[in-house]
């Protein structure tokens, strides 16, 4: 699914140059539920950025399905997060002015298909993470744990293979936390979809099959786990 | 003081926002400032058109010659007495110019023209409507001959030219045909279409012999020191002779320009309203972005007021800022136009006489008009900007503090 | 679709902002809507006047007798107006013809003398294309050979009344002296305040004895049915009546008065525009504010696989609904106030009194509402907040998606 290279990433702050990620190598197969752990700074965030073609790396490839995403004009980027990518973000970042249908809407309009079908993969899948009450609330009508209900189904509604996940609990209580971690791995069983997450939390990595341990750029850690909780 | 710094800090978080909000208000005041230059240039344009063309700085007529001057009523003159021209004596008149107004028809058989007749004192006249400098072609008449100075449209309309005898028929203040030959000694020109149309000047006592005049003039001028006594010179006057007088201030003309100055007032007020509404939205943005912090400020003892202090002084340099500009560039527009001014020519060739307007309009700015014009944007700013504003005053601050 | 919802939406994100911005907007619109009804009122009123008093929709005069305005010689008129008036009659645009003779003429009442204009109209035909007679307010229209019409304000400054006598001195065609004793039969007051002021009105069998002209007239008046095709019937005349006439239409023949009608409308419009600027930068500041504060949203949408063009698109749409809204308003406004103005006139008298500005209408203008102007102003309203917004959204598009996530 996922397959990495030598991965650097320089940022450059000032006259200094400040170096993210220092050869990052690793695949991740199709299906795979992945937590890329590692404190702040270690360069999680940078990862999940350039795997998800929101930023490029200073060198090294990153290949998605078999394609090397260096190679991609900014318009071909674009057109293979709206097919193959969903995101979820730390502060959710639904838009305030639509209804979680709404904005679980805004994927699927990208992708041209017809509104009627439109109209049952919505609510299928917004059932699908428990907000079947909830499809005409707007964000700031929704606690946080359900606005990243929201969020995940708008990363799902369009069957992505990849769904990458940055730091999806850190702005949650711990109840609600693992509310999330078990529907988001409810849903990689069922859908077979990929997840990568950044983390520092330690219930993420408890609910993780397998967790890349990043520091200072570089990974230091990849463990598997037989039976995940 | 800690305000005065920490609003200059605010103003600078968002620069951008900042001095947008302020070019409205730069546009406005510039605006203003362009305007009101514009309408004191009109205003003094038509005033000294005036004075030089038609009536000095006072006029003196009859009563009953003022209530009949369409009919121009030479029966309704005063007599240049002694006695008279004694009553005139005061410090602050310069030249007493004492002319016959009377109609006539000009040209020759086929084209007949009416046209104004002026019997001026030439030299007296020099000083009132400098009449020797707007001379194009020719010379100026000289007094006690049969001489005639004539507008170069109502010329070329007639077709005479200089050096032509010009024949004038007209009746005398008693009413019998009285007529006389005239050389066309020169040609003038004013700008004002009205006026070189249809306006001839001869030498006063020419004029008093034909129209049997003797020692009278239907109207008299007075030139003073200083135009601003008018006003309180007609008054003198008034209580010592049974006359009309009419300062120039009091003409119809002039006083309808100032009541159009005043409607442009109103058009200040809107075009200000439009431009602060651009700060009040800044405003608007800033108490909504910046809750939590007020609520903190709050929250560490900052009163209500000393926080809509704070955000008007803020909103008092965004309308200083462009205020300052506003005015920076209606001066610079306004002194330009003071110095270059603008050709009127092709209007006021086809104005008539009683609009006497051009023919070049100067911009006329005053640092009144420039100074008042900076702190009216500045205040208005600061009126709109409390709209607002005022909303932080109910804001708790523990609630302020918990918005995200 | 979704765009133009999401536009929609974030429309109402700050009600407040939108209505201060919008309004902005509509007050420089209104204003713009305003000045061209006043102007065009101005205008018709003018035009009208000159049509109905004056002129008519076209006059035909002898090859070299117009000259310019104001001169009204003697020495080359129509003398056989019959058949010239009744070529002109078999054109399908024209609705009514007559002659007349215009002449300076001084109107004497025993004490004072005044310039006058004086015209001698045929009595048979002038309802055709004036009207005169309908505005006779006191005594009759012309009927006996000394009958004489005048203007109200012409009564009033030299205090006739009806049956008054009167003097009329003129010279004839050949500059001799002739002066003529009338009575005023009636008194006009039409809404041409040069006409009240300053026409006579008399047969024109005495006009033309007065002036020794026999059957010759100064010039020949035409009232067109559509005067849309004016210029199309000038030139159809033209060429039925031969070179010895010229034909000019109302419009070439008071060339001056639409010049400084041209000058006020421009001075007004710059008025007008210098709000509509001041509000654009409203609306800059608006789209600069409404890119700020969403600059993480506009990084979730491109980090979902919006385009740029899409981003753009969906702000320009939120600035040209504001656009729109306010230019609404201000189209509202505006017709309100044209509306009062059109129906109850502004009356601007007590500043000009009897004045004489230069412009043939009296001083009561009723406004005269351009429907066109008002969708043309509305769609101008839209295109400017459209193309205003433009700049502050090109930076939302600038930003790299994870710069405008990280964006606090």
């Amino acid at each position: 699914m996922v397959e990495v290279n030598e991965l650097h990433k320089d940022y450059r702050v000032g006259k200094v140059l400040f170096p993210a990620l220092r050869g990052v190598n690793t695949v991740i197969q199709d299906g795979e539920f992945t937590a890329i752990a590692g404190p702040s700074g270690s360069g999680k965030t940078t990862l999940l950025n350039i795997i998800g073609c929101l930023d490029s790396p200073t060198s090294g490839t990153v290949y998605i399905d078999g394609t090397d995403t260096g190679t991609l004009t900014t318009r071909e980027k674009a057109n293979l997060r709206k097919n193959q990518i969903g995101f979820v973000f730390q502060t959710f970042n639904l838009i305030p002015v639509l209804t979680a249908f709404e904005n679980v809407e805004i994927p699927l309009l990208l992708l041209d298909t017809k509104t009627d079908e439109n109209k049952d993969r919505v609510v299928g899948i917004l059932e699908e993470v428990g907000l079947a009450e909830y499809l005409h609330r707007k964000p700031n009508e929704m606690s946080g744990g359900q606005q990243q209900r929201v969020a995940i189904a708008r990363a799902l509604v369009k069957r992505p293979s990849l769904v990458l996940a940055d730091e999806p609990t850190a702005n949650l209580d711990s109840t609600t936390a693992r509310e999330i971690l078990e529907l988001m791995q409810e849903l990689n069983r069922k859908f077979h979809t990929t997840f990568v997450f950044s983390t520092h939390d330690q219930l993420v990595m408890d609910y993780a099959e397998r967790i890349i341990g990043l520091r200072d750029g570089m990974i230091v850690d990849d463990k598997r786990k037989e039976t995940p909780a | 003081m800690n305000l005065f710094r920490l609003a200059f800090r605010n103003f600078f978080r968002n620069t951008r926002r900042s001095i947008i909000s302020g070019i409205s208000v730069t546009i406005a005041i510039a605006a203003i400032i362009f305007a009101q230059s514009y309408i004191r240039g009109i205003t003094i344009n038509i005033s000294d058109n005036i004075v030089r063309l038609i009536s000095g700085h006072i006029r003196i007529t009859t009563q009953e010659y003022d209530r009949r001057e369409r009919m121009l009523p030479l029966d309704e003159s005063i007599v240049l007495s002694g006695d008279f021209l004694e009553n005139l004596d005061d410090d602050r008149i310069k030249v007493v110019a004492p002319r016959i107004k009377f109609g006539v028809l000009l040209g020759d058989e086929e084209l007949s023209t009416p046209a104004l007749g002026y019997a001026i004192e030439p030299d007296k006249e020099k000083f009132v409507s400098r009449l020797d400098t707007r001379i194009t072609k020719g010379k100026y008449i000289t007094a006690g001959r049969n001489e005639v100075l004539l507008g170069t449209a109502l010329a070329e309309r007639i077709d005479v030219h200089i050096g032509d005898t010009l024949t004038i028929i007209t009746r005398t203040a008693y009413d019998s045909p009285t007529g006389i030959n005239l050389v066309v000694t020169g040609l003038f020109f004013t700008g004002i279409g009205g006026i070189d149309r249809s306006i001839f000047y001869i030498p006063l006592d020419v004029g008093q012999q034909m129209l049997d005049l003797e020692d009278q003039a239907t109207e008299i001028s007075l030139v003073l020191d200083d135009p601003d006594e008018a006003v309180a010179v007609a008054q003198d006057l008034r209580s010592r002779l049974g006359l009309i007088i009419m300062p120039f201030q009091f003409n119809p003309l002039l006083t309808y320009i100032q009541s159009a100055g005043i409607v442009f007032s109103l058009f200040y007020f809107i075009i200000l309203l439009v431009a602060c509404s651009t700060i009040a939205n800044t405003m608007l943005m800033v108490v909504f972005e910046r809750t939590k912090e007020i609520g903190m400020m709050k929250a560490m003892g900052l009163n209500n007021i000393s926080v809509v202090v704070l955000l008007v002084i803020e909103a008092g340099m965004i309308g200083a800022v462009g205020s300052l500009m506003g005015a920076g560039i209606g001066a610079a527009l306004s002194y330009w136009l003071k110095y270059t001014g603008i050709d009127l020519t092709i209007v006021s060739s086809t104005m008539s006489s009683d609009m006497p307007f051009g023919p070049i309009l100067y911009f006329s700015p005053t640092p009144f008009i420039i100074i008042s014009s900076f702190i009216f944007g500045l205040i208005a700013a600061v009126v709109i900007a409390l709209l607002p504003v005022s909303k932080v005053t109910r804001l708790q601050p523990a609630k302020a503090l918990k918005t995200v | 679709m979704k765009i133009l919802h999401l536009a929609w939406r974030n429309v109402f994100r700050h009600t407040r902002r939108t209505l201060i911005t919008a309004s902005a907007i509509s007050v420089g619109l209104s204003a713009m809507i305003l000045s061209n009804t006043m102007m065009n009122g101005a205008d018709k009123m003018a035009s009208e006047n000159i049509i109905q008093y004056e002129t008519g929709h076209m006059q035909i005069f002898a090859k070299g007798y117009y000259r310019e305005e104001g001169i009204f010689p003697l020495d080359t008129i129509i003398e056989e107006p019959e058949t010239i008036i009744q070529h002109v009659r078999t054109h399908r645009n024209v609705a009514g013809v007559t002659e007349r003779v215009k002449f300076q003429a001084r109107v004497n009442n025993g004490v004072d003398e005044l310039p006058t204009l004086a015209y001698g109209i045929d009595i048979e035909n002038d309802s055709e294309v004036f009207r005169i007679a309908q505005s006779v307010v006191d005594g009759a229209f012309l009927k006996e050979r000394e009958d004489i019409l005048i203007g109200t304000d012409l009564a009033r400054d030299m205090g006739f009344a009806i049956g008054s006598y009167l003097t009329v001195i003129t010279k004839d065609r050949y500059g001799t002296y002739n002066a003529n004793d009338f009575f005023v039969s009636g008194l006009i007051n039409t809404t041409h305040p040069l006409f009240d002021r300053n026409a006579v009105l008399m047969k024109l069998e005495v006009a033309q004895q007065l002036l020794d002209l026999d059957h010759g007239v100064t010039e020949i008046c035409v009232r067109v049915r559509n005067s849309a095709q004016l210029a199309s019937a000038q030139r159809d005349i033209t060429a039925l009546i031969g070179a010895k006439y010229e034909v000019y239409t109302w419009r070439e023949l008071n060339a001056a008065i639409f010049e400084i009608s041209g000058f006020k409308r421009l001075s007004q419009f710059m008025i007008a525009l210098v709000v509509l600027i001041i509000a654009a930068v409203g609306i800059v500041n608006t789209m600069l504010m409404a890119v700020m504060e969403r600059i993480p949203e506009i990084g979730t949408l491109k980090a979902m696989g919006f385009r740029n063009n899409s981003i753009v698109q969906m702000f320009v749409l939120e600035g040209g609904i504001i656009g729109a809204f306010g230019s609404l308003l201000g189209c509202i406004f505006g017709v309100l106030m044209s509306l009062y103005v059109a129906i109850q006139g502004l009356d601007f008298s007590q500043f000009f009194g009897d004045m004489d500005v230069g412009y043939p209408i009296k001083m009561i203008i009723k406004g005269e509402i351009d429907f066109l102007t008002i969708l043309l102003v509305f769609l101008f309203g839209v295109v400017v907040t459209i193309l205003v917004s433009l700049w502050p959204v090109r930076m939302a598009t600038r930003l790299e998606p994870v710069d405008a996530l990280r964006h606090v």
